[in-house]
């Protein structure tokens, strides 16, 4: 829980990177990221939604009623191409950050 | 997503919140759902399941407003929630609403329909591609001589040999033809044009192909029809290109048609025909200005610099031939519609537009003290609301926001008022507004529309807005009810806005009432003759298309027509056989020939007045009529006689002119010759005889009401029919003793002659209303203007004065307990009603004086500045004023002085 306050800045991105595999419904995500992360991210509800009409209304992710894997209508998300090159975009600047943020701890 | 449909959504979110909310709702469910599973498949019983389910979701009401904002647009959400509170308020004050939004609406929509006025006339580009590039070339005559928007032929070849920034120069000549044979045959009107003509207006026949030089060069029998003509009577046959049409029985090969809506905006009705043009042998000789020249700037090329080569242009030409032209003529530029607008028609529209700017901006003032006064009975409100914790900004956006909504209702109101009124101005315009038919409430005034009512919205709720925003908490609460201290400093501001509503009505009163004054000046002016009694007799001349239908490639033989008169024949026939069968009508006193009724124009000639040893040249008025003329009239003369039988065709060529031109030369012209075409001692027109001034006739306004009399001379028609280019059939003039002459008599009397289809008699003071009716419709719409002005402005005054009386009721009601006559208290809080008034109309006296001189050019015989139309307008405005305060001021003296005490 604690590591909320990181989590913050990252879940976007976090969000788009297990999108580009494929389609998932809200729980899915929350559940795929904690299960990756070795239930090191715990993704609050509180944040996930909100996220997702978030990148919805960027037009970064286009949602979609299906039905679940359990016959349940569910609202799945999907990458849209704009979605995918901010994927690749952000992926590069994260990876730039995440390595500042080591160096200075390293040899500050 | 496209951003068109995103922006859908985000207004659809903002606005509809069930649709996204239930959506949430559903997806939360789910959510809960996957958890509980979960949980029973880890061995938990349901009920636990759900209950721990639960705990991990959190706090649901959250979570779904954070999905919200992520979804809406915030600033939008408020406007949503400040237009639905806005509704909600005009529902509870349906009265306020209503007169803002009527008073609104008058205005946008007098604003409206004006502009789409002006943009078709004097705004809209023209309807052909980069219209803005197509020029006339005309001729300037140097100092007091005018322009002409034409030119002769040889300056026409000057100008299209040698103008670089000028390309593809043409000239056109209107004709028409008879189309077709047979029962079925038509007029239709068409122009010889230069094969550079379409290249200048930019347009190619749609099917087929234009004229080329050769077929120009060798008169060649082709034809390029319009889509109407293409489609009406070659059946829209894509076969029709060289086919062959006959036109006044002549064989033409199609070999054009004109795309679909093609039309020459300056001459709606004659794009129906093209053929191919060229000049005479002998149009060097011409020395008239008479050929339109059209033609487009060269790529890239300004008018500044098109003008700076004509200059040098009409240099080289005064070089070339100095006795042709003056030194100070030059070559003139033009755009293309430019000469159909003159400059009081430009100045009247302008003036127009700012006369239903005047009532918007009267209705925005009373829209202004509308909010005012509710800010008034809303401070409570306010006060309470800020009290609560609503920022100020918050109540201040509030009030645009009504303003805005208020605007918006009016627009789509005053765009309707617009629509619907648009019609009847149309229909009452004087004819001659170019492109009339374009006129229209389309997207382009739509727009303007929405802009004026933006800009009116703000105007008209800033003033409330704005105390608003100093949300005055301590006044409010302090005061107790309703805020009677806050109350106390208002009323200046609204008698400041009854003022200004009453000095921009009378700006608009004092403009319509110089309009009708003028207008009755016109009316009354002494034209010289009695208009009443005197009827002028039209006939219209048949038009006998060719009987035969030709056969391709064989010449058609034409019908000989003995009915067909020579083109000198009408006037004398018509005067040796018609005019005793008239004048034999009961009621009739004296009938008269005359190419051109009074009231119409006459021919416009040039011609010099010698007389020993002295000559005066001049551009003088030519009117042909018969010996009768002057009887019927009747004018007077002044040394000489009139006209008699014997000056006919082969007697000494003879003539009569007024005084105006009379008084060029010495001795009243007794004893002088008038040379008809001969100008400075130059011989225009080889064939025109000298003739011997009979005598002088009194001076008349014979063209119109307004005008003075011109150089004018007489000729007896007799001596002059065919010659000069008169109208094919001169007008009857009949004065009359009681009714007018019967129609039918008339047109059974002049059918019988066999060349007549048909008969109008119109009263001569019709044909001065006619002349007069630029100047009827400029006081009838300023005058409606005024009166939508005065009424609002009497709405506002009766509200300003009922909240007066309201503020009051106290001290009235004391006052009435003290003794004081009903009388009194009326008379004082009218008198404090009438304040504002008095300031208003010295106001707009202030204001009408620079204002007028816009007016100058449409008044006759009248000062813009005249004490009795200025008085007119205050009277008129006091009255008003007055009536109005009387209502709210009578219903003070109704109050009940014991009532109101117990109620404080």
């Amino acid at each position: 829980m604690s590591n909320s306050i990181f989590l913050h800045g990252a879940l976007d991105l976090l969000i788009l990177r297990v999108l580009s595999e494929e389609s998932l419904h809200g729980w899915a995500i929350s559940r795929r990221i904690q299960h990756v992360s070795r239930d090191v991210l715990e993704v609050n509800q509180g944040s996930l939604y909100p996220a997702l009409h978030r990148l919805e209304r960027k037009g970064w992710v286009a949602s979609e009623w299906g039905t679940s894997e359990n016959n349940r209508n569910a609202k799945f998300y999907g990458l849209t191409a704009t979605g995918r090159r901010q994927l690749a975009e952000q992926t590069a600047g994260w990876r730039e950050f995440a390595g500042a943020v080591h160096r200075v701890l390293q040899h500050a | 997503m496209n951003p068109l449909r995103r922006l859908v959504l985000l207004v659809r979110d903002s606005f509809g919140r069930q649709g996204l909310d239930r959506d949430v709702d559903r997806e939360f469910e789910f959510h809960l759902e996957m958890e509980i599973e979960e949980n029973v498949r880890r061995g938990m019983s349901r009920e636990r399941a759900e209950r721990a389910a639960r705990r991990a979701f959190g706090n649901p009401r959250r979570h779904k407003q954070a999905t919200r904002d992520a979804r809406t647009w915030r600033a939008l959400e408020r406007i949503a929630g400040d237009v639905r509170h806005a509704l909600r308020t005009f529902r509870r004050h349906p009265g306020f609403a209503l007169t803002a939004v009527l008073t609104l609406a008058l205005g946008l929509g007098a604003t409206t329909a004006i502009f789409s006025v002006v943009d078709g006339v004097l705004l809209r580009p023209l309807p052909y591609p980069e219209g803005e590039r197509i020029v006339r070339v005309g001729w300037s005559f140097g100092a007091g001589g005018g322009t002409v928007s034409a030119l002769s032929p040889l300056k026409y070849g000057h100008v299209a040999g040698n103008a670089r920034s000028i390309e593809s120069l043409a000239t056109r000549r209107s004709v028409s033809f008879a189309l077709g044979g047979g029962p079925d045959a038509l007029v239709v009107e068409g122009l010889r044009v230069s094969p550079s003509f379409f290249r200048a207006m930019g347009v190619q026949p749609a099917r087929g192909r234009a004229f080329t030089p050769e077929e120009t060069e060798t008169d060649a029998p082709v034809v390029v029809v319009s889509d109407r003509v293409w489609r009406d009577r070659l059946g829209a046959d894509p076969g029709a290109l060289g086919r062959t049409i006959a036109l006044d029985g002549e064989p033409h090969t199609v070999i054009g048609v004109m795309p679909e809506g093609f039309r020459l905006v300056d001459l709606p009705d004659e794009g129906d025909l093209f053929l191919p043009f060229r000049f005479g042998p002998d149009a060097a000789e011409e020395r008239g200005n008479n050929y339109t020249a059209i033609g487009r700037l060269a790529p890239g090329v300004t008018r500044e610099t098109a003008v700076a080569e004509l200059a040098v242009l009409g240099t080289t030409f005064r070089r070339a031939y100095p006795d042709r032209v003056e030194e100070d003529e030059a070559y003139a530029l033009d755009g293309y519609l430019e000469p159909y607008v003159s400059d009081r028609l430009r100045t009247a529209l302008w003036g127009f537009l700012a006369g239903a700017g005047f009532v918007l901006l009267i209705a925005c003032l009373n829209v202004i003290s509308l909010f005012l006064a509710r800010g008034q009975v809303r401070e409570h409100e306010f006060s309470l609301r800020a009290v609560l914790g609503a920022p100020a900004t918050r109540l201040a956006r509030q009030m645009l926001t009504e303003s805005f909504v208020l605007a918006l209702v009016a627009a789509v109101i005053g765009s309707a008022i617009a629509a619907a009124s648009l019609r009847v101005f149309l229909s009452l315009v004087p004819t001659d507004l170019p492109r009339a038919d374009a006129i229209g409430i389309d997207l382009r005034v739509l727009g303007f529309t929405a802009a004026v009512a933006a800009l009116s919205a703000f105007v008209a709720g800033l003033p409330a807005a704005l105390p608003a925003a100093r949300a005055r908490l301590l006044d409010a609460l302090a005061g107790g009810r309703s805020g009677t201290q806050g109350g106390h400093r208002r009323p200046r501001v609204r008698r400041a806005l009854v003022a200004g509503q009453v000095a921009t009505s009378f700006v608009l009163l004092a403009g319509a009432a110089v309009l009708f004054a003028s207008l009755r000046n016109l009316l009354t002016v002494d034209l010289g003759f009695r208009p009443e009694g005197l009827y002028s007799v039209e006939l219209v001349r048949e038009r006998r298309p060719s009987p035969v239908e030709p056969e391709v490639g064989g010449r058609p033989a034409r019908r000989a027509d003995a009915d067909d008169p020579s083109p000198g024949a009408p006037a004398t026939r018509l005067a040796r056989e018609l005019l005793p069968r008239v004048a034999a009508l009961p009621g009739v006193r004296s009938v008269a020939l005359s190419a051109n009724a009074p009231l119409e124009r006459g021919l416009n000639v040039v011609a010099t007045l010698a007389r020993a040893g002295e000559e005066h040249s001049a551009n003088i008025e030519l009117r042909a009529v018969s010996p009768e003329y002057f009887a019927t009239l009747p004018v007077p003369l002044g040394w000489g006689r009139a006209f008699e039988e014997a000056d006919g065709e082969g007697a000494e060529p003879v003539a009569l002119i007024n005084r105006a031109f009379a008084n060029r030369v010495a001795d009243d012209g007794r004893g002088a010759t008038l040379h008809i075409g001969r100008f400075r001692g130059e011989n225009l027109c080889t064939d025109c005889p000298p003739r011997r001034v009979l005598g002088v006739v009194d001076d008349l306004r014979e063209i119109s009401p307004d005008r003075e009399a011109r150089p004018t001379a007489y000729v007896p028609i007799a001596q002059v029919a065919g010659r000069y280019d008169f109208y094919a059939l001169p007008r009857l003039l009949v004065r009359t003793v009681g009714p007018p002459p019967s129609i039918e008599a008339v047109r059974a009397a002049a059918t019988r002659l066999g060349f007549v289809s048909d008969v109008t008699v119109r009263p001569a003071t019709e044909l001065r209303a006619a002349r007069l009716a630029v100047d009827r419709f400029n006081a009838a719409l300023v005058g409606a203007f005024a009166i939508v002005a005065v009424t609002i402005t009497a709405v506002g005054l009766y509200g300003f004065l009922s909240y007066m009386v309201n503020l009051r009721r106290r001290e009235a009601g004391v006052r009435l307990a003290m003794g004081a006559t009903p009388g009194d208290v009326v008379r004082e809080l009218t008198m404090s009603g009438i304040g504002p008034v008095v300031v208003g109309v010295a106001a707009g006296i202030a204001l009408t004086v620079p204002l007028s001189r816009f007016l100058e050019s449409q008044l006759f015989r009248i000062s813009t500045i005249d004490v009795r139309v200025l008085g007119a307008a205050a009277g008129a405005l006091l009255l008003v004023a007055a009536l109005a305060a009387l209502i709210p001021a009578r219903r003070a003296t109704r109050i009940d002085p014991a009532g109101l005490l117990r109620h404080d």
